[in-house]
């Protein structure tokens, strides 16, 4: 069934829309979750709980892509949980993932901190405009799906070396980016 | 700033972004035209021989049906083999229904017993389509390579047809009355099936 007519089910308020959302991108979610949390039943949590909240959002809303919808629902879902979970060990790739960007982005001075978060959203997408697809399809694999350097390797037909030497200069861009534009000192 | 309000930050890039990630495929590598022309020939000679040889066939084995399809899969390849008996005509017109964004026809070669489409686009994409005319009582053979790939069978526009996937390059075969046709590119398999669909054959009356 495609993501048109699934759409539909949940229009038709067909509960038949969540068994057929799991059956085509069930497997995305639970990864992405999994990515984010570490640990198999949070994940599936998460990715319940999200078919719930995509049940609730649809209608009114009407996606332009059903997978990357429920993506950015399970994304919140999971990074709120993983807020809860701070007595967990940080193993997970979002943990890898924040300490790698941290060296970039960080400043001792306080002055970001004061810094919309809308503001900062504003920036990166413009950041991500300069890339090329390959390297911002990387950026975004890495950094907002919290995927490994092994998966998107595998993605893109690279090397995980590849990945990480790509993923070093992108970060390095970052950081001259915001730093032009005086977010970083 | 720190890690942690960066990738809050990112969780609300448009979602453009996101689906532009989700949907990427990395492109294939293009076959080098000199090689893809050297296969051609290949192809073409051995289908004009065993086209030559297979006249004398009889054909009454094969009355009940148009064309008779024989399938042999040997180690690695599979050789799909075509009788005809049916009464001749001419090689249809075709006109193409759906094109993929982008894409535009750079060749287009026909004669009285084959037709050959060529489509390409700037990115690399490329897709064929060959049609070969089986005359009554002779055969047609092809041979594709199909270890390690992935067989599907499917229906275009009630037709039995055949789709195999490998290396990155997907190849669409089936017939219709006298013709074989055979289509192949390094596009997604979905929008190949949806060319073949969608093709309009046009026999003169």
């Amino acid at each position: 069934m495609d993501d048109e007519q699934i759409i539909e089910l949940f229009f038709a308020r067909s509960e038949l829309a969540i068994r057929e959302l799991d059956v085509k991108h069930g497997k995305a979610c639970y990864k992405l979750s999994y990515n984010i949390l570490n640990n198999v039943q949070d994940a599936e949590e998460c990715v319940n709980d999200s078919y719930l909240s995509t049940w609730n959002a649809i209608p009114p809303q009407r996606p332009r892509s059903l997978l990357a919808f429920v993506c950015t629902i399970v994304r919140n879902l999971s990074i709120t949980r993983h807020r809860v979970n701070t007595a967990m060990k940080r193993n997970s790739q979002l943990d890898i993932a924040i300490s790698e960007i941290e060296n970039s982005v960080a400043s001792p001075v306080g002055v970001e901190e004061e810094l919309e978060a809308k503001r900062l959203t504003r920036l990166i997408e413009n950041f991500l405009d300069t890339l090329t697809e390959e390297n911002r399809v990387i950026f975004v694999r890495r950094y907002w799906f919290s995927e490994s350097y092994a998966e998107i390797a595998e993605l893109l037909g690279f090397t995980e070396k590849k990945v990480s030497v790509r993923l070093t200069r992108t970060r390095k861009q970052l950081r001259e980016y915001l730093i032009a534009k005086e977010v970083l000192v | 700033m720190t890690g942690t309000s960066f990738i809050n930050a990112m969780g609300k890039i448009d979602e453009k972004y996101v689906i532009e990630a989700l949907n990427y495929q990395r492109p294939a590598r293009r076959r080098p035209q000199v090689r893809l022309t050297i296969r051609r020939s290949v192809i073409a000679a051995s289908l004009a021989v065993v086209v030559v040889f297979s006249g004398l066939m009889t054909v009454e084995a094969y009355r009940e049906k148009v064309i008779e399809v024989i399938v042999q899969v040997f180690h690695d390849l599979t050789d799909y083999r075509y009788i005809s008996n049916v009464e001749d005509r001419d090689m249809p017109e075709i006109e193409f229904g759906f094109i993929p964004d982008g894409m535009t026809e750079t060749t287009h070669d026909v004669n009285e017993r084959r037709r050959s489409v060529l489509y390409e686009a700037d990115s690399g994409d490329f897709f064929d389509l060959y049609m070969f005319q089986i005359q009554p009582g002779d055969s047609l053979g092809q041979i594709i390579d199909t270890e390690d790939a992935i067989v599907e069978e499917f229906e275009i526009n009630g037709n039995e047809a055949v789709a195999v996937t490998k290396n990155g390059t997907n190849t669409i075969t089936w017939d219709e009355y006298n013709v074989v046709y055979r289509m192949q590119g390094n596009i997604d398999l979905d929008a190949l099936k949806e060319i073949a669909r969608n093709l309009k054959i046009i026999y003169d009356e």
